[in-house]
């Protein structure tokens, strides 16, 4: 069997489908055997690219691994604007796997600042990346020393799509509780005036819950409305499920938001112990159902695991705050 | 008499401004506009007078010896009334307040003035003279780009209602030889917006006057697709979508206001590429790179369509994307579908072959569809690529492996047992052949089966009492040895005796394989990150090198009496059946059949 007819049928199929990656496991593989640098690269930029849409942050750190480290000890085998490009995205997940300890997440970050300044590139993706790694660790003061250099940082090409940089930004005034902030960010997005693959998926979360706490509930459960269908089911968009189910409990809707849980149950058990793991278990911590037990279970154990690496209580507060 | 000085109440600059740089996308929209009004005019006097009324559109292009050029249009229309005329400006003002307005009314003055005012595109003056078919009198309006316009009645009037426009253009003070340019520029766009009208467009040239829509005019009116030959449709698709297609289906939905020609697409394509279908409404061109009215999963087709039945968006180059167009698409997806069930096999068995990947992903969500396709569906097997038809002609039981790990570690076995297996890893396949397999149920002929690389264990018999105490010791000091590798040497008596060996692991075991192999290969800061995402060797089954000891070399290799010997041989059997199966081996790997090998050696010599 030809792994290069494989790459073709990968190219075939969608870039958001999963069904693409067992193909292109086989393909790196055999590449891999058969010492076909070129394929084993492009096959890997293709894995990472599709595991940014369904999930699988293991794989892709692995394959991005590979990739780095080709790029160090061979010149030219590897594009600098596509190492740089996807750097972002390793960096922004790497604090996803509760393993991986602070100083190593900082000596990956310090590496990719390290090689944007090498290429002149701006830092704005670096401090963005920053931000975005102090929401994930519950670490509020770290997000208000970033958040800044990365809004008064100049652009340049190897920044985001405008549609997930205003999510984004949505995410930041979200966790700080700045809600009217947060929906005033939103507002391009909410008029649809800007979208992508992800978005206004990923915004309906923040944007339900910035309005339950603005007591604006018709608006929050509009949100809540048109952007649960988007993100039903999609492993990659786990976060946002959660964030409708502590949504449906704020509003004290049992009922739906048990239906939430068990519509998502089975994908969040198929990741492996990562972040939207825990904030899935979190969210469903609150449900009265028979899995209460298992769910509070999780979360405890998840939350107690990324605290520990966090070296803070965010996560064991929010769950005794539930309580 | 004297004519009525007026302004319009809007900003005409800006107006202009936004027509012609935002709201279209195509210069050219225009003509659209101007063959849309005509359209409208006759039409609306269709409703109004005897049958023997026959509707045209005139439209001529003069060049001044000045330099200046005029383009010309009339059609016998309806016409305007006085009335008419100030309220089609009346409507202009308003409707600029928002589009909402001015698309929900979809009234024929509103659209009138719209397209009337699109003009201002290409014109510096718009001359329109109208006769009603209502009053019979005639008015003339001109407007200027300046936003200045008067009104004035004609003593006399036209003997035949409709309209003429007189669009005047310094702009286009040119060369002569430009001239030609223009109109055949002039001809593409009446052919482009206009080609499936149902009134003719002359259009005069050198050899006089010509219909330029004469081959297709009225195309896609009701029941006129049926009745072509399908030649005409391939000739067509050629002409329109620009492109030799030798197959096509027709589709319509269920109320028959929207029906069209899905040419199927000759090579394969990406399934996410663009999907462009060409599609007018009532009969006006309105975009070719439509891609919301058919499903995802018919991307293996280029469509012409025609609808009467769907809300444009203010540009008339897009539709709403509502509640209605969603019924529109889902129901030609059906009509598709329909379409394809009604294929004789050798149609779809071309079909298929160039589109299967869009065939398998229909497949997995439709079991009715299924059902229909699957003995055409190409799987890959132990031999390669097979057709499922194919494959059930080879054995009664057919097995498949779930996964392409799965498929790799019982491919050998599986071969030398004569098994037909299939590799069902790769996209939508274990989902297809686990609804195949139902399927089969209801037929007495053949099963398919999954098959994993613990029903091989089981096949596999158990050494005898005398083997196993001969062994016991022996295996017990190797296995210690090879705790470090995470692998457990088995010996038991298997099909076929000339296999010597055969490696089973589970995927965790696998990932972890691919992680170690891959942190080998990273540098420090990431090698060590993996590392960290290693699992404990505890919470990993041990992969399993299962020797079979009717195989004389596996014989052979417990009547030796050196530990030292049998380790080195057992590994390098291990390094074989990684390299069998197609594992890449790791670096430990290779410094162990390195050091096996040396070691081997050093007790031969």
């Amino acid at each position: 069997m030809n792994y290069l007819n494989l790459l073709e049928e990968a190219y075939e199929l969608d870039e958001m489908s999963e069904a693409r990656l067992p193909l292109l496991e086989e393909v790196i593989r055999e590449a891999d055997l058969a010492r076909d640098i070129e394929t084993a690269v492009e096959a890997r930029w293709l894995l990472i690219d599709t595991c940014l849409y369904v999930g699988f942050p293991k794989k892709q750190l692995i394959a991005f691994s590979w990739l780095i480290n080709l790029y160090e000890s061979s010149e030219g085998k590897v594009d600098v604007f596509d190492l740089l490009w996807h750097y972002k995205w390793i960096a922004e997940h790497i604090v996803r796997f509760p393993e991986v300890s602070l100083s190593k997440i900082n000596a990956l970050t310090e590496d990719m600042q390290k090689k944007f300044k090498e290429y002149n590139y701006s830092l704005r993706p670096y401090y963005k990346v920053k931000t975005l790694q102090a929401i994930s660790m519950g670490n509020r003061a770290m997000a208000n020393e970033f958040f800044p250099l990365w809004q008064g940082t100049k652009s340049d090409f190897m920044n985001d799509c405008l549609a997930c940089e205003t999510t984004e930004i949505v995410a930041y005034y979200h966790f700080i509780g700045d809600y009217q902030a947060a929906i005033k960010a939103a507002a391009p997005i909410l008029a649809g005036r800007q979208a992508c693959a992800e978005v206004p998926h990923l915004t309906y979360g923040h944007t339900a819950l910035s309005y339950y706490h603005l007591n604006k509930r018709e608006e929050a459960q509009n949100s809540f409305e048109l952007g649960y269908p988007m993100v039903k089911k999609r492993i990659s968009l786990l976060t946002t499920v959660s964030q409708f189910i502590t949504y449906l409990l704020l509003i004290d809707n049992q009922e739906e938001a048990v239906q939430v849980y068990q519509e998502n149950q089975k994908i969040a058990s198929e990741l492996e112990g990562d972040l939207s793991t825990l904030h899935f278990y979190l969210a469903s911590a609150g449900l009265k159902h028979e899995k209460q037990e298992d769910c509070l279970a999780q979360a405890t154990t998840l939350a107690q695991k990324f605290d520990e690496r966090n070296q803070n209580t965010y996560y064991q507060d929010i769950l005794a705050k539930m309580q | 008499m004297n004519p009525e000085e007026n302004r319009f109440k809007v900003n005409l600059g800006g107006m202009i401004e936004i027509l012609s740089n935002h709201l279209y996308s195509q210069k050219d929209v225009y003509i659209r506009e101007l063959l849309q009004n005509a359209t409208d005019a006759i039409r609306g006097r269709k409703l109004i007078s005897e049958d023997n009324f026959v509707g045209e559109i005139h439209v001529d292009l003069t060049i001044h010896r000045s330099g200046s050029s005029t383009l010309f249009f009339e059609d016998n229309g309806i016409g305007l009334t006085e009335d008419e005329i100030h309220q089609f400006l009346a409507t202009i003002a308003s409707s600029s307040k928002g589009e909402k307005n001015f698309e929900e009314k979809q009234d024929f003055i509103g659209r009138f003035g719209i397209g009337l005012l699109s003009c201002f595109i290409v014109a510096d003056e718009i001359v329109m003279v109208t006769t009603s078919a209502k009053t019979r009198e005639s008015f003339q309006w001109q407007g200027n780009a300046d936003g200045t316009y008067e009104i004035k009645k004609l003593s006399q009037s036209l003997e035949e209602p409709g309209t003429k426009i007189y669009l005047t253009s310094k702009a286009l003070k040119n060369h002569e030889e430009h001239t030609n340019f223009i109109l055949e520029d002039l001809a593409d766009a009446l052919v482009k917006y206009g080609r499936c009208l149902e009134v003719p467009i002359f259009l005069t040239c050198d050899k006089g006057e010509k219909i330029v829509n004469q081959e297709t005019m009225g195309l896609g009116k009701f029941d006129t697709l049926e009745s072509l030959s399908r030649d005409q449709i391939l000739k067509l698709g050629q002409k329109i979508l620009q492109e030799d297609f030798q197959d096509y289906l027709l589709i319509e939905t269920a109320n028959g206001r929207t029906k069209g020609i899905a040419y199927i697409i000759p090579h394969t394509v990406r399934m996410n590429a663009k999907k462009r279908n060409t599609i007018y409404l009532n009969q006006m061109f309105v975009s070719d790179e439509i891609d919301s009215l058919l499903p995802s999963w018919a991307f293996f087709t280029r469509c012409i369509l025609w609808t009467d039945e769907l809300q444009p968006v203010a540009s008339r180059e897009d539709f709403y994307k509502n509640k209605r167009l969603k019924t529109v698409a889902k129901e030609l997806g059906s009509s598709l579908k329909q379409g394809i069930e009604m294929l004789e096999s050798s149609a779809l068995e071309k079909l298929i072959a160039a589109h299967y990947l869009s065939f398998k992903s229909l497949a997995s969500e439709d079991p009715d569809f299924l059902k229909m396709v699957y003995t055409f569906l190409p799987f890959r097997t132990l031999n390669g690529e097979e057709k499922f038809a194919d494959i059930l002609s080879q054995n009664e039981t057919i097995y498949y492996a779930l996964s392409v790990d799965d498929f790799r570690q019982i491919a050998d076995l599986a071969r030398n047992q004569g098994l037909i297996v299939i590799n069902g890893g790769y996209s939508y396949d274990s989902q297809l052949l686990t609804e195949i397999s139902q399927i089969l149920e209801d037929f007495p002929f053949n099963k398919l089966k999954i098959i994993q690389p613990e029903d091989f264990q089981h096949t596999f018999q158990p050494l005898s009492f005398f083997e196993s105490t001969h062994l016991q010791e022996k295996l017990k000091e190797i296995n210690q040895q090879f705790e470090e590798l995470n692998l457990l040497v088995i010996v038991k008596h298997f099909d076929p005796s000339s296999m010597p060996m055969v490696l089973l692991s589970n995927h965790l075991t696998q990932n972890q394989r691919e992680l170690e192999r891959t942190a080998e290969e990273s540098n420090q800061l990431f090698g060590g990150i993996l590392e960290d995402l290693m699992l404990e060797a505890d919470q990993l089954p041990p992969a399993k090198l299962y020797l079979n000891y009717d195989n004389p070399l596996v014989k052979r290799i417990f009547e030796k009496k050196q530990p030292a010997g049998i380790k080195n041989i057992i590994e390098v059997l291990y390094i074989q059946a990684l390299l069998l199966g197609h594992y890449p081996l790791k670096k430990k790997e290779l410094n162990l059949l390195n050091s096996s090998l040396l070691g081997l050696l050093d007790q031969f010599i």
